[in-house]
């Protein structure tokens, strides 16, 4: 059952909201008591939550309408929901963190234009509407990065930022040229169909599909350019919440909405699963290693994102799609309520009964190897990391691992199976090869992390974490070479 | 180096003593959970003030009191270094020993690193060091290989490396205290082990091990230069020390002003004392001054006495990370207390669930299983949704057989020096005191300094259950003389200094009770008034539980900024009298200490810690790159809550967040230094200074100042470096 008028209210709707933080954006400043300026953020922040959850209804009922360059259809009205919630939920929490600070204004006025930019791209349907909204993120977002510009550390990260910026603005721009001059279409939507009708990707299409791929990869801060995303904490802690859980999602969003070509280039794909597992293995090493909460969240982000463009490049679109929301709910509040101190300390666990837990991961895997060559992708990759995550509970107190362990399977299979519901049509069947290389990557990943528990004493354990800390050096031969 | 042997010896042995009195120099900071006030200056009491400002102005490039900015801090080796490579050499060496003991020090690790043996710790930095190949990608390289051939432990690494630097010795002491200034933070941190060890007649090496690995760093980046070029660099940093002249002008005026103001208070009659059948007991805290004086002008019934928050009881409270003391960090725990463990069922569960957060890839099936679930609380952030977190008292409990004769010793300490060994009326309540604040690092520092940074909810309750125990009441009558009436009975209380409420701890329904807590009632009113313009809130108890309850708010209160004085006196001569919540109040009556111990006790007690909050407070607001711990909308905490960094790294931060100070456009109140004042004769005084070196000094080097006042209240003489004078 669809709506379209439903649907069509949604789209004004949204536009206004939209038009809301553009022009609280620009007129912030106009409102001269602080009160003032404070109880439009208070507006914004509150309308977010109620119409986050009107847009998640709008998803759920499949309906769609396109109008001004703008579509709703369930993924964009999903992605705009997550978008706006996150949105308020930062701006909400700026209003009192940044009080008294004379920054404050400007700093609430670049949010606000930021969130409507995002805004606008989560329902950008016109290539150049598009284009444009993905880069003015990012130049409004450049702002936010610098709101202490005497920080050296602070200026150091957004101009890495915004040289990846540059480059996967520039490979956006030239595959929606190319895309738009050989499909002859204005609008992502017309894509698939345009491809549907001529059979056969002609090589213009195939470096077009490479592009989008670059553009995804620099844009969700893979390894190794990741640098920018793990530095930006010399800006405050919402802004962090903003682009772990907002910004860093346009790289996926770009996949998902691009997904009938995107998976015509066999060998761009290779490209992204292999960068996606990279940044799997390199994210989740260092964020375990970390000395401070923010870099540990923040090298997780490049692991997550990193599982988000393995799961594209699997063909795994509504997966990915999933993801991205779970993720950046669960991020935005992890970084918005990074002061917490916590009361118990996660010790790490003794090293007995590990050789258990390594057997169990050995089990594990061979089920999934079996059920590989019937279930979906997505399904399989998220059984391979719910048996990476079983294997690590700590086992001292058996009921609360138990309970731990049936919580997590489940809720991962409800909610996984609750979403495909909707989104389940997005996935596109790919070669099975690189799901086994992702598992495989998996599969190294769960040595490795049963070596540092089991073994944390030994000389290699002792080098991993020591390299893992130091996110393996990139980041110092970068700053090397940028004088610093 | 030096070929001539005894030179050789001789110098050897003093570059020792020199690196550990450096390090000496440094005052300790306790992790996050128990972060109390110290003095930051702690190690500089034997100077005086102007001259301990220049100093720290070359060693920490500390700019405390202008006529300071003429010098800049003196250069190292690895700035020097870094000029030559061409990248800032001082801040690679800061970030390789920030990143390797935030993770080497990490909290959730329970082996024993803390345990005060240096040669581990510096052994754990080579060899660490020595497979990392940072240095070489900044062209560094040979450090990694020199430190293989350095001697074993971190007393010879110092003894080999001064030695080869050969430095005079006064330039030598600056050097290093230039050294320890340059990580000041993860200094002041292990300096804390060391501390707490030495006041308990141990010692440890950790402060000593870090500054050695800073040094080794030093001297092994500058080693392919010579020498001689080491020479020259750094006789020309020393060389270069341009004449400092601090001015303690601006600190004068200030305390002049609040003196002033002071005397013009104290001028006035005093309100008449109320004969109730109530006495509240509450913390000296400066948060205390205002509800005692609105409670004791709504309500004839209650009259209320200055103590420090612990009530004597230096307890211990056994908790998951070990046992964290809730006294003074002056005294070592005494008495152990444990919450009983009411094992709740989804206690484990949930641990289970949130440490997968922390494992890798584990994280990633997290994420995609319970991400959603914080749906809720983005819900709230967004809506401005404040849910507040109620403060729990889970009654506490001894941990072992308590040993009744020595509590009962303390409990007559604690009797007789706050004047509750005689005159007791029917009800006693023992008032601690609690700050409540979410996605705080620093809420410890809000809390009792008294407790460790804790509650004083555990030391009320276990004070008071102590004084109402029969067994406690006849042994204090017999072996200390002490008469508690049987009508008489003890209650333990908590005032939340950022609501403003206070709860007994108890049910209980006692009418005097009731009265108490209608009298709180009706005193909060004005005291939320009076806070609430100072933080440019609504006066009400809902605008104040709104902050407790925030997780975006960065000032839930101004905590002891402020804090200005310290007055041991009659409470009749302050009653009534508006000290603005600026001021320790601490009973005391001289004619009740003939033998002057509790004058001793409250000079080498209480004001020394009072002293500790108040530089702190002042060197976070004069000096707040280097001893604030900077913003709080940048803090990233470090190590499982050993302190925090500003953004991404750098040094552990010392002090407190720019917003415990700052509103913004301003600091909210001018720093100054801690007056007391003492109702006491000034040969008393006089006769604990000269027995207590620490004490003096703070007084003589103008760390802080010291009045005596007339019996009628006036402010009398002042004792300044050449001794009493009439003001």
């Amino acid at each position: 059952m669809t709506y379209p008028i439903l649907a069509d209210f949604g789209l004004i709707i949204a536009l206004t909201y939209i038009g809301l933080n553009l022009l609280a954006g620009l007129g912030l400043r106009i409102l001269k008591p602080r009160a003032h300026q404070h109880r439009l953020c208070r507006l914004t922040a509150r309308l977010s939550a109620p119409l986050a959850g009107l847009f998640l209804l709008l998803a759920c009922s499949q309906s769609s309408s396109a109008f001004l360059g703008l579509v709703l259809t369930p993924t964009t009205s999903i992605l705009f929901a997550l978008a706006i919630f996150i949105g308020g939920a930062v701006l909400g929490f700026s209003i009192r963190y940044l009080d008294g600070d004379p920054r404050q204004m400007k700093f609430l006025a670049d949010m606000h234009l930021t969130l409507g930019f995002i805004g606008l791209f989560m329902l950008a349907d016109s290539l150049w509407l598009f284009a444009a909204s993905w880069i003015l993120i990012s130049l409004s977002l450049h702002r936010l990065l610098l709101v202490f510009p005497e920080r050296a550390g602070a200026r150091r990260a957004a101009l890495k930022k915004f040289a990846l910026a540059r480059g996967s603005d520039a490979a956006l721009v030239a595959a929606l040229v190319l895309v738009g001059q050989t499909l002859h279409v204005s609008s992502l939507s017309a894509v698939a169909a345009a491809l549907q009708a001529q059979p056969g990707v002609s090589p213009e299409l195939g470096a077009a599909a490479l592009l989008l791929i670059l553009a995804a990869i620099l844009k969700s801060a893979q390894f190794p350019f990741h640098g920018w995303l793990v530095e930006v904490m010399e800006t405050p802690t919402p802004v962090s919440a903003l682009l772990h859980a907002g910004v860093v999602n346009a790289g996926g969003v770009l996949l998902i909405r691009t997904s009938a070509l995107i998976v015509h280039n066999e060998a761009s794909l290779w490209l992204l699963a292999v960068t996606g597992a990279l940044s799997v293995v390199t994210g989740s090493l260092a964020a375990m290693h970390q000395g401070s909460i923010k870099s540990a969240l923040a090298w997780s982000t490049v692991a997550q994102m990193g599982f988000m463009l393995l799961q594209c490049a699997l063909g795994a679109f509504s997966a990915a799609l999933f993801h991205i929301i779970a993720h950046a709910l669960y991020k935005a509040n992890a970084f918005l309520s990074a002061g917490e101190l916590s009361k118990t300390p996660s010790l790490s666990p003794e090293a007995s009964g590990r050789s258990r837990v390594a057997i169990f991961a050995l089990s594990a895997a061979v089920i999934i190897w079996l059920v590989a060559s019937v279930a979906p992708a997505g399904a399989v990759l998220s059984a391979a990391v719910l048996a990476l995550a079983l294997m690590q509970i700590d086992l001292r107190n058996k009921v609360a691992a138990t309970a731990a362990a049936l919580m997590l399977a489940t809720g991962l299979i409800v909610w996984r199976s609750l979403f495909d519901l909707p989104f389940g049509g997005l996935d596109i069947a790919a070669r099975p090869e690189r799901l086994w290389f992702g598992l495989a990557v998996l599969m190294l990943l769960a040595a490795l992390q049963v070596l540092l528990s089991a073994k944390p004493d030994a000389p290699a354990s002792k080098a991993l974490k020591l390299h893992a800390r130091n996110g393996f050096y990139i980041n110092a031969l970068i700053n090397r070479s940028l004088g610093q | 180096m030096n070929a001539l042997l005894p030179d050789f010896v001789a110098s050897r042995l003093d570059g020792l003593a020199q690196l550990r009195a450096a390090a000496a120099r440094i005052a300790p900071q306790w992790p996050l959970a128990s972060f109390i006030a110290v003095n930051p200056f702690m190690g500089y009491v034997d100077l005086d003030v102007t001259d301990a400002a220049a100093r720290l102005r070359q060693t920490h490039g500390a700019q405390l009191l202008p006529g300071t900015s003429a010098a800049s801090q003196l250069t190292s080796l690895a700035a020097w270094v870094g000029t030559r490579k061409g990248f800032d050499g001082e801040a690679f060496v800061q970030e390789r020993i920030s990143q390797w003991a935030a993770s080497h020090l990490d909290l959730n690790r329970r082996d024993g690193r803390m345990s005060g043996d240096g040669d581990a710790l510096f052994a754990a930095w080579r060899e660490e060091t020595r497979l990392d190949p940072t240095p070489d990608i900044y062209g560094v390289g040979h450090v990694r290989r020199e430190l293989g051939r350095l001697p074993g432990s971190a007393d010879q690494c110092v003894r080999h490396l001064l030695d080869e630097l050969d430095l005079p010795e006064e330039a030598c002491a600056l050097y290093l205290e230039r050294l320890a200034g340059s990580m000041a933070g993860w200094m002041a941190l292990v300096r804390h082990i060391d501390w707490t060890l030495e006041r308990d007649g141990g010692r440890g090496h950790l402060a000593e091990a870090l500054l050695c690995i800073r040094l080794v760093w030093d001297v092994l980046l500058a080693r392919p230069y010579g020498v001689e070029a080491l020479h020259e660099a750094l006789q020309s940093a020393l060389a270069d020390q341009a004449d400092l002249r601090p001015d303690l002008s601006d600190l004068e005026a200030q305390e002049a002003q609040w003196l002033g103001e002071v005397s013009h208070q104290l001028k006035a009659p005093p309100s008449p004392a109320a004969k109730g059948q109530i006495k509240a007991v509450f913390c000296i805290d400066v948060r205390s001054e205002r509800l005692r004086r609105h409670l004791e002008a709504v309500s004839p019934d209650v009259t209320t006495v200055g103590f420090a928050g612990f009530f004597g009881l230096a307890l211990g409270v056994r908790e998951p990370m070990g046992v964290r003391p809730s006294c003074p960090a002056l005294l070592p725990a005494r008495f152990t207390c444990e919450v009983p463990q009411t094992e709740r069922p989804g206690k484990g569960l949930s641990h289970a669930l949130k440490d997968l957060k922390a494992k890798g890839g584990a994280a990633l099936a997290y994420v995609e299983s319970l991400g959603a679930t914080s749906a809720g609380a983005i819900a709230e952030l967004a809506m401005g949704w404040t849910r507040a977190a109620p403060t729990r008292h889970d009654p506490v409990r001894w941990a072992d057989t308590p040993d009744l004769d020595a509590l009962t010793q303390t409990a007559a300490g604690f009797l007789k020096a706050s004047g509750l060994n005689a005159d007791l009326t029917p009800c006693v309540i023992l008032v601690g005191h609690e700050a409540q604040a979410r996605n705080n690092p620093h809420l410890a520092g809000l809390q009792c300094g008294a407790c460790g940074g804790r509650s004083g909810a555990d030391n009320a309750r276990m004070m008071s259950d102590l004084l109402n125990a029969s067994e406690v009441r006849q042994r204090l009558q017999a072996q200390h003389g002490i008469a508690i009436p049987a009508s008489t009975r003890f209650f333990a209380a908590v005032h939340n200094t950022t609501t403003d409420q206070v709860a007994l701890l108890d049910q209980v329904h006692d009418p005097l009770i009731d009265r108490f807590r209608q009298a709180c009632e009706r005193a909060a009113v004005f005291v939320r008034a009076e806070r609430a313009a100072l933080l440019g809130e609504t006066p009400d108890l809902a605008a104040l539980s709104r902050r407790a309850a925030d997780p975006s708010e960065v000032r839930p209160e101004w905590g002891l900024a402020g804090c200005a004085g310290f007055m041991a006196a009659p409470r009749a001569l302050t009653r009534g009298k508006n000290l603005e919540g600026r001021v320790f109040l601490h009973d005391y009556v001289s004619a009740n200490d003939p033998d002057g111990a509790t004058l001793e006790q409250i000079l080498t007690a209480p004001v020394i810690v009072a002293s500790w909050i108040n530089l702190q407070y002042l060197a976070s607001s004069l000096a707040p790159d280097v001893f604030g711990a900077g913003d709080k909308t940048l803090h990233n905490i470090v190590g499982g809550g050993l302190g925090v960094f500003e953004g991404n790294g750098g040094d552990l931060r010392l002090g407190l967040p720019r917003q415990s100070v700052h509103d913004g456009e301003m600091l909210r109140y001018p720093p100054q230094r801690l007056s007391v004042m003492l109702a006491a004769d000034t040969a008393r005084i006089e006769a604990v200074l000269q027995k207590h070196a620490g004490l003096r000094h703070l007084v003589e080097n103008r760390w802080m100042r010291l009045f005596s006042l007339a019996p009628d209240g006036q402010i009398d003489k002042e004792r300044t470096r050449s001794g009493w004078e009439a003001r």
